[in-house]
């Protein structure tokens, strides 16, 4: 009897039944992930399979100590995240970034690209 | 990295702290009664258990910004903080510290009103997890948020007592004690399969390729279920070996050893979960 009230009190939770909502996953990125650009991005853009809130960015030159925070984030979930990038030098970066998808699951992922030298 | 890390850190901290708790309520409602000499160290237990899962749990809460972030000092930003209230996960964090204080504030009495009050505490911290996690966004919501209540709850009741039966076996009388240990284990011979059901019903519902199991998210999902037989192998020992002997001296030690066992093992069991849900999912 005892154990069914806790069962009982635990279903209680149950509101109806949500949609399901896929997790989201990096589908492509510009600069492309091990790309090689003759001339540096204006932006860094990150497009995903389903929307998602872009949480952190961060861009470290070969070579660098730390990583740089890379500009304002964009405030509203979207599918496509893009995020203006000062003028990168010639040189392997590393760019860091994190999502939280609709399902509320923190993701993260690297890209690496390399600006071309003149 | 780091905040990842201690975040699943503090995550299987507060897994632990939450179903000794909640269980330790449960076995009052269920075995109180039948408690002497053990009875206050066991709502004491129960009490600090709470308290502890308090603290991790609202930890944990504050972290996930730090997760956002990539870096600890992500809790101190108060927009990823305000993103972690607009979600879920502040009414799961909600519903747990309810459930938590309401046990600790039973501890105080073995009457019937308050065992009643850590029921209601047991019911409500397990019930956050139903607000989180894939369960909560998937088509078929209702039937895996039953099969999750079921699989936490036996949980709770079996990982919860384990600690309670060590306290009665060292300091109630051996008539006492056996009785307790006896239906104790009359009542987890019929409910703990229901962990592994409950859990293979979840799988089937969550997991829709095989090459999961190949990856992070399945690997320690197998884990689990192997440390699930092993554990059965424990508790078949405990009630058929040590259970009988626990009147001697000797066998009390030996009952109390393969408690600490399971005890342990469940606690691996727990973290594991915890890194599998802060790193893993089962589509990536």
């Amino acid at each position: 009897m005892k154990m069914n009230t806790v069962l009982i009190l635990g279903t209680a939770m149950l509101i109806g039944s949500g949609a399901a909502q896929a997790h989201t996953h990096l589908e492509k990125a510009v600069p492309a992930d091990n790309s090689v650009v003759t001339s540096p991005p204006a932006q860094i853009t990150l497009h995903f399979s389903e929307a998602a809130q872009l949480t952190a960015l961060t861009i470290q030159k070969d070579g660098d100590k730390e990583a740089k925070t890379i500009g304002a984030l964009p405030k509203e979930p979207a599918q496509e995240l893009s995020v203006p990038v000062a003028a990168l030098a010639p040189g392997k970066y590393l760019v860091n970034w994190r999502v939280v998808s609709d399902d509320r699951h923190v993701m993260s992922g690297v890209l690496h690209f390399t600006v071309a030298g003149k | 990295m780091l905040a990842d890390v201690i975040s699943a850190l503090v995550r299987a901290l507060s897994f632990i702290a939450l179903f000794q708790a909640a269980g330790i309520a449960i076995f009052i409602a269920i075995f109180g009664g039948q408690l002497e000499l053990a009875s206050a160290a066991v709502r004491r237990l129960g009490f600090v258990s709470a308290v502890a899962g308090i603290v991790l749990v609202s930890a944990h809460y504050l972290l996930e910004a730090a997760r956002m972030a990539g870096a600890l000092a992500g809790v101190l930003d108060l927009s990823l903080q305000q993103l972690v209230f607009d979600s879920p996960m502040s009414a799961a964090w909600g519903l747990r510290i309810a459930g938590l204080a309401l046990i600790a504030a039973s501890a105080n009495s073995n009457a019937r009103p308050w065992t009643h009050l850590g029921l209601v505490g047991a019911a409500l911290a397990v019930a956050g997890f139903l607000l989180v996690g894939h369960t909560a966004v998937h088509a078929q919501r209702p039937w895996l948020a039953m099969l999750l209540s079921l699989h936490l709850a036996i949980i709770a009741f079996w990982f919860g007592a384990l600690a309670p039966l060590h306290l009665v076996s060292r300091q109630e009388r051996a008539v006492v004690a056996s009785q307790v240990v006896s239906d104790f284990s009359r009542i987890a011979g019929w409910w703990v399969p229901g962990i592994l059901l409950a859990g293979a019903l979840l799988t089937v519902a969550l997991v829709d390729r095989w090459a999961v199991f190949g990856e992070g998210y399945g690997l320690i999902l197998l884990g689990k279920v192997a440390a699930f037989a092993a554990l059965m192998g424990l508790a078949a020992a405990n009630k058929y070996r040590y259970t009988p002997a626990m009147a001697t001296a000797a066998g009390g030690t030996a009952f109390r050893r393969a408690v600490a066992t399971e005890y342990f093992l469940i606690c691996a069991v727990l973290s594991a979960t915890a890194v599998m849900t802060t790193f893993f999912s089962p589509e990536h």
